[in-house]
């Protein structure tokens, strides 16, 4: 009898995890149509290519394809100056979603180092955590409005009108919103530092480098995924709100916000606001999807169950 | 209790100071300048002047030190003098517009009424509406409210609410013609017409910013209420005969009020942040858009003041989350 023993198949901790996401419908929903979405916005040029920036020189030509709606020529139609909509909802997107997701890596990167720095070094705990706190009482909103208008010229005359500005919109999205990251990761690392294998390490005479990179950071990765995602999320919707109040990119170099901004300007079509405003909230909402669906497979009081 | 709140009150002191230091430094460390308004064909010794005239030649710190005299103990011995007729200030230099030259604090005061019936409406609106929501949907979790509201409150939380907004304009405005989508800030409420009027002209902007909020709080109200649901002492309050409707809004609710009260107190500033917004979308003449029109002309003055009252009303608001906290849960102060 002991030959019909069935050896379960070895599972993983990430087996496991995405397992338990995928019975998150909403989560694989947002899943799917982010996925949609990257394609759209990186594989969808290369088969859509029509002009997204430049005007049409022939001027008789501009004026007649202007404002025009849905066609078999231009699906979602043309703006103002006859560019078509959905070579522009491509090019934004791409520009939003690199935002989003640059802005986010700035803020986890950031938000981990100072959570780490205090969460295990105690002499730089109270420092850290103030600043922390007295970040998190800042007007983030009035205060990026002024960063990134009164800063913009510089970093423009830096690095180029579209790279300086996606520079210091990255940097000011980044710097307002590490402090929620900072908190969970100083809390984990508190934890997860008075644990056996920590003291293990420690006593073999591992450096706290090696400590840290080892066996703290691993295991402060799951709130850190989770954060991750809403940051991104948190990320596009401040690069939009930016744009939207006309303090973002140029206003020829189309972002969804900015396109948002030009057709709300041009109020005489108000139909060219729903695809930039669809896009931006379609990402927010599958990235929300996801973040939860991610919360609920990293929690191993839930998973399994 | 009151050492508590005491200890609270001292540390939010050096915040403040703390966080008046950098937005001062951020505004006024700016490339730009507020002189880039100003025409070139100005010869550069009048210009010079005109620097001198809004003292910029001053060093930063002097410049700092002078605002910060000028916020907490010029302004609000005007603001006492103009409540009571007293002449407490005399004639002390008051913070100045750059490019209005009027004081900070009359523009202010003439914005604000409009933010704060605004924002305040619809804040309240959406603790009236998310409450209900919250508690239910958590009484019965996953029925088909629950998973409705759990839909809506997700969208209402990822969609920007400039985009509701327009989709709110076009729908009530352009193809329904309901309600005005243009905010009319000369309009004084005197008798029931206009204050029909009034409504009619906030029910948009409201509605917008009351959905927003409204689903935060509902998500929260909604898991808390899930975490008291499942404790013992429900079972224990159900065992000995008492009523559902008794178990659930005196034992359950007031329990799972606690993370809620914070979340309402924490939220009420940054609802500012939204506001700016909201303003802009339906043009509204309030404080967001003075400090918008005041950024656009490097007006340093006002946009260093609005941007500090948000940070003061931030950390207040925080404080109030803090000592309501304590008077609600008497684990939390240490005393």
């Amino acid at each position: 009898m002991t030959d019909a023993t069935v050896i379960e198949a070895p599972r993983s901790l990430w087996l496991d995890v995405w397992a338990q996401f995928r019975a998150h419908r909403g989560a694989m929903v947002g899943l799917f149509v982010l996925i949609f979405l990257l394609l759209f916005v990186l594989v969808g040029p290369l088969f859509w290519t029509k002009e997204p920036i430049l005007v049409n020189s022939n001027t008789a030509q501009m004026f007649k394809s202007r404002n025009l709606g849905a066609s078999l020529t231009n699906p979602l139609g043309t703006d103002q100056v006859g560019r078509d909509i959905m070579a522009r909802l491509m090019l934004g997107g791409k520009v939003s979603l690199a935002v989003g997701f640059v802005a986010m890596g700035v803020a986890i990167g950031v938000g981990t180092l100072i959570g780490v720095l205090a969460g295990y070094f105690r002499a730089l705990d109270n420092a850290l955590m103030r600043l922390t706190d007295m970040f998190l009482s800042l007007p983030l909103l009035p205060l990026l409005l002024v960063l990134v208008y009164l800063y913009g010229g510089v970093m423009r005359a830096e690095f180029g009108p579209n790279l300086g500005t996606f520079f210091i919109i990255v940097a000011g999205i980044g710097l307002t919103s590490w402090m929620h990251v900072a908190r969970i990761v100083r809390g984990q690392v508190l934890a997860v530092k008075e644990r056996e294998f920590v003291l293990a390490a420690r006593s073999i005479g591992t450096p706290s480098r090696r400590i840290i990179t080892r066996h703290i950071l691993p295991n402060v990765l799951s709130p850190v995924m989770v954060a991750a995602t809403l940051g991104i999320a948190n990320a596009i919707i401040t690069e939009s709100v930016l744009s939207f109040l006309g303090q973002g990119f140029q206003p020829d170099f189309p972002t969804w916000g900015s396109m948002l901004n030009y057709a709300y300007n041009n109020q005489s079509y108000p139909v060219q606001m729903i695809w930039p405003g669809l896009a931006i909230s379609l990402t927010v909402l599958s990235v929300n999807y996801i973040g939860d669906g991610l919360r609920d497979a990293l929690d191993p009081r839930i998973r399994g169950r | 209790m009151l050492t508590y709140t005491l200890r609270r009150l001292l540390l939010a002191i050096p915040t403040l100071l703390l966080i008046s230091l950098v937005i001062f430094l951020v505004v006024d460390l700016a490339p730009g300048s507020p002189m880039s308004e100003i025409p070139l064909t100005v010869p550069p010794e009048v210009q010079a002047k005109i620097r001198a005239a809004l003292g910029l030649d001053a060093p930063f710190y002097v410049r700092y030190l002078l605002w910060m005299k000028q916020f907490f103990w010029t302004e609000p011995l005007y603001g006492i003098d103009n409540l009571f007729g007293t002449q407490l200030a005399g004639d002390a230099p008051r913070l100045l517009s750059y490019s209005s030259r009027a004081p900070v604090f009359r523009i202010i005061g003439e914005r604000l009424p409009q933010t704060l019936t605004v924002i305040g409406s619809a804040y309240l609106l959406a603790i009236v509406i998310a409450l209900p929501i919250g508690i239910y949907s958590a009484y019965r979790q996953y029925s088909w409210f629950d998973q409705i509201g759990t839909f809506i409150s997700m969208i209402g939380f990822s969609v920007p609410t400039f985009f509701t907004g327009l989709v709110m304009i076009l729908i009530f405005t352009v193809y329904l013609g309901w309600f005005p989508s243009i905010f009319n800030t000369s309009l004084r409420v005197t008798d029931w017409a206009t204050f029909k009027q009034m409504l009619h002209q906030m029910t948009l902007p409201v509605v917008v910013l009351a959905l927003y909020n409204a689903a935060e709080v509902s998500r929260y109200t909604r898991s808390s209420m899930l975490e008291n649901l499942s404790q013992d002492y429900v079972r224990t309050a159900r065992a000995k005969g008492m009523g559902e409707g008794t178990v659930v809004l005196k034992h359950v609710l007031r329990n799972s009020l606690i993370p809620v009260v914070t979340i309402i107190a924490l939220g009420a500033p940054t609802i500012f942040g939204g506001a700016i917004v909201t303003e802009q979308v339906f043009k509204i003449n309030g404080i967001g858009a003075a400090l918008i029109s005041a950024i656009h002309v490097n007006d340093l003055p006002v946009v260093q003041t609005i941007a500090f009252l948000t940070a003061i009303l931030i950390v207040l608001f925080n404080l109030i989350a803090d000592i309501l906290y304590g008077v609600l849960d008497p684990r939390i102060r240490y005393d």
